[in-house]
This record gives structure tokens, C-alpha cells and sequence, in this order.
């Protein structure tokens, strides 16, 4: 009798497993296949000409929040100056460094301290000083303030833009040369676009020169090519996906693009987060549905910003459980727009997605890895079967990611030399059955201690980047 | 029995994303390679024809019919592209009676095109706005169905489209065309039409006095983005802009445009509508007195300086920001604005200061 229920309570989470499996891939397969189309249409937009002049600028405000970033800070200002793009400026927000951040910046750029007021349109620390240089090809700003986090130094940026379009991109990052003209094309094709998202790809063992790719190779490090296999299929897949509902929430904090008036009025970047980037986005979607402004946020396919990526595990640990806490923080926060009417198609599917898939998908793998153990334990589990359904799924998931990352060498150009290919195909699979598993372990710890990092940055090991 | 036929439909989305994947890179290949064979032959054969016009001879029917079947199809038209542009730089002017003598062909095409998918059809006012080739022609039959075009709901459609008829250089076709995007539902981003005016190479006097003809017509966007043009393009139309600036009834965007034109233009007859806008807020909006002051730098004057210092304390932060820029470009030192400094307006010092220390840091990088 007792073990009749316990096959029934094992028979019950069994077809949960399996709707959820079912609902996980065929999310995946869409968006792979809609990624993949919506990436050859624009290759053949390019082709055809469906694209715009040179010389339509929209005035953007660049906005580098550093933060003990002595490493790469210059060279990031450096890539920042060969921008392709005539109307820009440049403001680094220096945010209570302990080292030399402030320096280094002075020193390269030659910039001498001014007393400029700011128009605190958001609230934010207060500014310990400001420096600047007009010797560059554009305004170069440099605000030192007392340590407040990401979130404040990128208020303190708004405040400072001068600009009606802001870009906030992380100091260890470079954009590529075009991906100023390639961000404003949402807004010059569509109406009312509020923010715009770029695409990130791992520069780990990328040469660059002048925001160009010299030579392009998969990462030497095995967990940073894994990275990028995964890069390709979220920002890809899921991310084109959702922007054909308009129903992105995340535009990633190394390089998304703002409307200030917008952000300014929505409050600005929320200091209580560590997944800032999220947040704004998702408080973008709630201002405008609740006050009834016509808004989209679109994702741009071809502005490309390049990033390094941990190349040790501790670092990806720390770095993938602040983004999860980032995730649960906002979800909480907005957690008004689950399955909410009101908010229509990003309260029923986006925030839907990002709970089930993302910020619950941790506890319910780690849950089914235990009850397939404590299956087998009691006997319930026919092995064979399992090995070979756990098999197709690994396969399944690794061909989708391979279609991802196929798709987007193809479409930007890019040579890859077959050996990469090789090490992409034989990396995708551990990539699904064992860096996701360790990092569903990692997230499901992510809540350890976390008043603690409130504030955090979250410090990566930097390598000076080869620019 | 259920769950095998998950995993075998498991297997099924498995094969054919593969497949989808090596039809894609196959497909993506051929077309690389299929371009650059189509475009060399098609290089050949336009090498012949300028041979031809060379000679003094006519282009044949039969080669109208060939370019008419081949730019018909999009793998023609991309190679006839990349084979054009070669041929256009070594024989420009033999290549440009090619393209007057082949008008017919592009006639007939565009009537085709106009049917196509909009990807497609954005491409042909592209080409014939790359090539000039309308700009010797006179025809409305190919005229209306570029409107047709302009009346798409695809950017790109209208912008290309634009680009074409605005190498027509003909003033009334422009403002035609305009009128055509400016009652398309669809959005149209203001910096296409201001910015994209600049593309029109013919006599800008012309077209100014044909957009002024058309002007009422046009929605007040429109018209701001026209004005916009005439400022960005150096096209003077100061009795026009006068008459906006003066008319208290004319819409704000369109009066700011014009105050904005008397920035860059100054003129003495303006000066006093712009002070007083600048000294009196009276009925209107913040934004009348914010850049009227960005535009008194063009107005240096005793009572243009009374009414700076008087808007640095100004409890508006864009006014008191644009009135100190124009203190600083019209040259004030600390000495003149000494009483400032003096003063118990914390906002107007820190302003002007920051201000006058950032021209004399400026300065001084110019020296060094």
C-alpha cells in the first residue's frame, strides 16, 4: 500500500518533469528557429540595401560606471574614442575606486578638474570631483563620487548626460567600431523605443584593433568557451524571441541603450539591486504599461559590444550568483506583473519564462537529479530508459545551442577556423549536461549571505584585453 | 507508448534543426559564390554595351529584354549592382548614357517591383537613386509609382524611395513627396526628412521656395523638420522665419525652430523679438525663454547681458544653464560678471563658474 503511493508520488513528479522538459524545448526550438530567421532576414536586409544612411546621428551619452577598474579602464576609454560615430560623449563614473582608476584616466587623457554643477534628476552619492578633457575627438567627463554601487554610479551618469539617449556599458568591455550606428536603427525605424539591447560576446582571446575584429578564435579556456556557446544561445535564441512581443526583460548592464527622459521618469536605476539591469527594464515595462505610454524595447542583432568572461570557476560562481540574485530581487520587486492582464504579454509570458525557467529552474533540477537518485534507490527507475531519454535531451539541447552559434558566425561575418568548430561541437554537449548542472548547484546557493553583498560589484579577474 | 513518441519527436526536431542548419550554410555559400559569377558575367556584357555607345551605336532591344528579365529577379539585381559600380568607375560617362538609354527597362521594373515583397522592393529606389538614373527623366508614370512605393508601411521602402526622387533635383516632386510620407500613417523619424533633405543636390533656393509653397499643407512635424533642414543645410530663409517668429499663434515647436534658425543666422530684426523672449516667460512655456537664451550668444549687446545675468539665477536649470553658455561664448570674464560671483545665488556662481573655467581650460589645451 505505502509503496503504491510512493510510486504515485514518484509517477506524479515524473509527468511534471516531463511537461516542464516539454514546455523548456519547445521554448528553446522557437526561439532558436526564430533567432536564426530573424538573424537571415537580416542578413538579408543588409544585403538588399534595407538600411539606413551614414549619416543619420542620434546624440548619445556613453556612461562607464568603474569601479577599481585600474587594469582596463584607459584601454576601455581608448576603444570608446575610435567609436565610428559622430555625435557621442563620454562619461566614466568612477564610484569610491580603492585603486588608481581616477589616475590613470587623468594621466592618459591629459584631464583637468572643473566645478560643474549636475541637474540631479535622479538621486544618487555625492560627487567627490569632476574632471574633463575637450582635447578628444568628443567631451570626455570623468566623475570620482563616494561608493554607492553600479546602480548609483549609473544615476550619477544620467544625471551628468547631456544627451537624450544614454548607453551604459561596463568598464572591462569594447564596443566594436559600428555598434553606435547599429544601436540607434530601432529608433529611427519604430516610434516611442525606450531602451534598445546590444549583443554581448566574450572577448576572451579575440584580438581587436580599433573596435575591429583582427582575428577571431574561441577562447582557449574551456570555461570561458562554454560561456560563449551559452552567450550565443540566450542572446540569440531568447532574446530575439521576446523583443517580437516586445517582451524583453533583460537588456544586459555591458551594453543597452536608454531614453533618459524615460528612465529619468521611471525613476532611474534601482540602488537595492544587484541585477540593476534587469530591474530597469522590467520597471521600464511597468511605468509605461501602468501609465499607458506607448513603449517598445527592442534588441539590436548587430551592435555588438565584446566582454571578458571568468575564466576561473570562483569567478563565474560569484558572477552567476549575483545574477541570480539580481533575478529574484526583480522578480519580487515587480512581482505584481506575474500573470497580471495589465501587463499583458510580459506579465503572462516573459515574467512567466523568467520564473519558471530561469530563477526556479535551479530548485527544480537539483530537485529532479535527487528524486532520479532516490528512484533508482527504491527501485522505481527503469535506468536504461532514463540514460537514453536524458541522452536525447543532452542532444537535443546541444544541437540548439550549435544552431545558435552557427547561425550567429554566419550572420556577423565572422571566420571560424574548423578546428573551433570542432571544440564548439564537442563542448556544447558538456556544456548542457555539466556546466549547467554545476551552475544550477551555484544558483541554488546564490541566497548564502546575500545581505552582505547588497552594494557589491561583484570583482571579476580583469586581463588587459588585446585592443 | 506516450513518451516514446516524445522522444522520437524529440529526435525529429533533433534532425531537422540539423538539417536546417547545413541547408542554411549551403544555401548562404551558393549565394556567394552565385553572386560573384552573375556579377563577373554581367561585367562582361555591360563592358560590351558602353563598347557599343563608344562606337556611336544604339543599345539593342534584345539587351533591354535581357536586362529587363535579369533585374527582375533579386540574384540579377545584386550582381547587376556589384558589376555597375566597377563599370561606373572606369567609364562614368559612357555608363551614364547606358543608364539614359536603358530608362525603359527601369520604367517597366518599377511597375514590377511595386509587387514584390518590401525586403525587395527596397532595393530598387536604392539602385536608382545610387545610379542617378532618374535624373534626367521627366515622366509621371514612374513618378506615381514611386509615391506607391512611399506609401509602404517598410522604412526602408520610403527612405530608399526618397532618396531616388530627391535625385530627380526636381523641387515640386520633393514636396510632393513629403506630403506623401507626411499622410502615411506609418512613423517616419524626423532625422530621416531633416537629415535626409541634405541627399537633394539640386538648387536649394528652389526647394525652399517650393517647401514654403507647400508649407500649410504639411503637419507641424513636418514642417519643424523642414525648418530643421534649412537651418542644418545654411538655406537662409530669414523673411519666412521672421514672419513664424513673430506669429504668436504659430505652433512652440515651429516658433523654437525658428528662434534656433536666428542662433545660427543672426538678424537685427529678430534681436528684439528674442530678447523679450528670453526676459519674459509671460503666457508661454519654459522652453521659449530656455533657448531664446542659447540664442542671444548671436546677439551681443548691453541688454543682452542684462538679461543673462538676470537668467543665470533663474530657478529653471536649463535657462540658467544656456545663459551661462552664452556668457561664455560671448566672451564675458569674471570681472564682468563680478556682481554674480558677489551674489548670494549659489546656483548662478557655481554655473558661471564652471562655465568661464572650462573656456580658459579649453583655451589653454588650444595654446599647448
Amino acid at each position: 500500500m505505502q509503496m503504491e503511493l510512493i510510486k504515485q508520488i514518484f509517477d506524479v513528479i515524473g509527468v511534471c518533469f516531463i511537461v516542464y522538459l516539454i514546455g523548456y524545448s519547445t521554448f528553446l526550438f522557437l526561439s532558436v528557429v526564430v533567432g536564426a530567421t530573424t538573424l537571415y532576414k537580416r542578413k538579408m536586409q543588409d544585403r538588399l540595401m534595407n538600411k539606413f544612411a551614414e549619416n543619420y546621428f542620434v546624440p548619445i551619452t556613453i556612461v562607464t560606471p568603474a569601479y577599481n577598474e585600474e587594469v582596463t579602464v584607459v584601454q576601455t576609454v581608448k576603444s570608446l574614442l575610435t567609436l565610428d560615430y559622430k555625435l557621442y560623449e563620454i562619461i566614466v563614473v568612477d564610484d569610491g575606486s580603492k585603486d588608481s582608476t581616477s589616475q590613470q584616466l587623468i594621466d592618459a587623457y591629459n584631464m583637468h578638474p572643473v566645478r560643474r554643477p549636475l541637474h540631479r534628476s535622479i538621486d544618487c552619492q555625492p560627487v567627490e570631483f569632476i574632471y574633463e578633457s575637450h582635447e578628444q575627438k568628443v567631451p570626455l567627463t570623468l566623475i570620482r563620487k563616494k561608493n554607492g554601487g553600479k546602480a548609483d554610479a549609473l544615476n550619477m551618469g544620467i544625471n551628468a548626460a547631456q544627451y537624450p539617449y544614454f548607453i551604459c556599458m561596463d568598464a572591462d568591455s569594447v564596443l566594436q567600431y559600428d555598434s553606435l550606428k547599429k544601436l540607434v536603427v530601432p529608433v529611427l525605424e519604430e516610434e516611442n523605443v525606450v531602451a534598445v539591447g546590444g549583443t554581448v560576446r566574450p572577448s576572451n582571446d579575440v584580438e581587436l584593433y580599433e573596435g575591429r575584429v583582427v582575428k577571431y578564435r574561441l577562447p582557449k579556456n574551456i570555461l570561458a568557451c562554454m560561456q560563449l556557446l551559452e552567450y550565443d544561445r540566450s542572446f540569440l535564441a531568447s532574446r530575439i524571441l521576446f523583443d517580437r512581443f516586445n517582451g524583453s526583460l533583460i537588456i544586459s548592464g555591458a551594453f543597452g541603450m536608454f531614453k533618459k527622459e524615460t528612465v529619468i521618469a521611471a525613476g532611474g536605476y534601482d540602488h537595492g539591486t544587484m541585477g540593476e539591469d534587469m530591474e530597469l527594464v522590467v520597471k521600464l515595462h511597468s511605468y509605461c504599461l501602468t501609465n499607458k505610454i506607448p513603449y517598445s524595447i527592442k534588441y539590436a542583432t548587430d551592435a555588438v559590444c565584446w566582454t571578458q568572461v571568468p575564466e576561473k570557476l570562483g569567478d563565474l560562481k560569484k558572477q552567476r550568483k549575483r545574477w541570480h540574485l539580481g533575478l529574484f530581487q526583480t522578480m519580487w520587486k515587480h512581482k505584481k506583473m506575474m500573470a497580471n492582464p495589465k501587463y499583458g504579454a510580459v506579465g503572462f509570458v516573459s515574467y512567466m519564462y523568467f520564473l519558471l525557467y530561469e530563477l526556479l529552474s535551479p530548485f527544480i533540477e537539483v530537485f529532479g537529479v535527487f528524486t532520479m537518485i532516490a528512484a533508482y534507490l527504491i527501485d522505481l527507475l527503469n535506468l536504461p530508459f532514463m540514460l537514453l531519454f536524458m541522452l536525447i535531451y543532452a542532444s537535443y539541447n546541444s544541437i540548439l545551442t550549435l544552431t545558435a552559434f552557427f547561425s550567429r558566425i554566419q550572420t556577423i561575418d565572422l571566420t571560424v577556423k574548423p578546428s573551433d568548430c570542432l571544440r564548439a561541437i564537442m563542448l556544447c554537449f558538456f556544456e548542457v549536461t555539466t556546466l549547467r548542472f554545476i551552475m544550477a548547484f551555484v544558483r541554488l546557493t546564490a541566497f548564502k549571505g546575500y545581505k552582505k553583498k547588497k552594494l557589491d560589484w561583484g570583482r571579476i579577474e580583469r586581463k588587459k584585453m588585446n585592443i | 507508448m506516450k513518451i516514446e513518441i516524445m522522444i522520437y519527436t524529440y529526435i525529429a526536431i533533433c534532425v531537422s534543426m540539423i538539417l536546417y542548419n547545413i541547408i542554411y550554410i549551403f544555401v548562404l555559400k551558393h549565394r556567394q559564390r552565385a553572386l560573384v559569377i552573375d556579377s563577373e558575367k554581367l561585367k562582361k556584357i555591360l563592358t560590351e554595351q558602353i563598347d557599343i555607345l563608344k562606337k556611336g551605336e544604339e543599345i539593342s532591344e534584345k539587351h533591354k529584354k535581357f536586362l529587363c528579365r535579369e533585374l527582375d529577379k533579386t540574384a540579377g539585381i545584386t550582381a547587376f549592382d556589384k558589376a555597375l559600380e566597377v563599370v561606373f568607375d572606369k567609364e562614368e560617362e559612357f555608363t551614364e548614357k547606358y543608364l539614359v538609354d536603358t530608362f525603359s527597362v527601369f520604367e517597366i521594373l518599377t511597375h514590377r517591383y511595386i509587387t514584390k515583397d518590401t525586403l525587395k522592393i527596397a532595393y530598387f529606389p536604392y539602385i536608382l537613386h545610387k545610379y542617378n538614373i532618374l535624373k534626367h527623366h521627366e515622366g509621371e508614370r514612374l513618378t506615381s509609382a514611386l509615391f506607391d512605393i512611399l506609401r509602404s508601411v517598410n522604412v526602408y521602402c520610403r527612405e530608399n524611395t526618397l532618396k531616388a526622387l530627391y535625385s530627380m533635383q526636381k523641387p515640386d516632386i520633393v514636396g510632393r513627396a513629403l506630403k506623401v510620407i507626411d499622410t502615411n500613417l506609418s512613423f517616419h523619424h524626423p532625422k530621416l526628412i531633416s537629415d535626409g533633405l541634405m541627399f537633394y543636390k539640386g538648387d536649394r533656393e528652389e526647394l525652399k521656395n517650393t517647401l514654403f509653397r507647400y508649407f500649410k499643407d504639411y503637419s507641424v512635424q513636418m514642417r519643424v523638420d523642414i525648418l530643421n533642414y534649412f537651418r542644418f543645410a545654411g538655406v537662409r530663409c530669414d523673411d519666412e522665419m521672421l514672419e513664424l517668429l513673430k506669429n504668436e499663434k504659430e505652433n512652440n515647436e515651429i516658433r523654437f525652430s525658428a528662434i534656433r534658425y536666428f542662433e545660427k543666422f543672426p538678424l537685427s530684426d529678430a534681436e528684439p523679438v528674442i530678447l523679450n523672449l528670453a526676459e519674459n516667460l509671460e503666457n508661454r512655456t519654459w522652453e521659449y525663454q530656455a533657448i531664446a537664451t542659447s540664442a542671444l550668444k548671436s546677439y551681443p549687446g548691453d541688454t543682452t547681458f542684462r538679461i543673462l545675468v538676470k537668467n543665470l539665477s533663474s530657478s529653471n536649470w536649463h535657462i540658467r544653464q544656456n545663459s551661462a553658455i552664452s556668457c561664455e561664448k560671448l566672451g564675458y570674464t569674471y570681472q564682468d560678471l563680478i556682481n554674480v560671483f558677489d551674489g548670494n545665488d549659489r546656483y548662478a556662481r557655481e554655473i558661471i563658474r564652471y562655465r568661464l573655467d572650462r573656456r580658459n581650460a579649453e583655451e589653454e589645451a588650444v595654446k599647448a
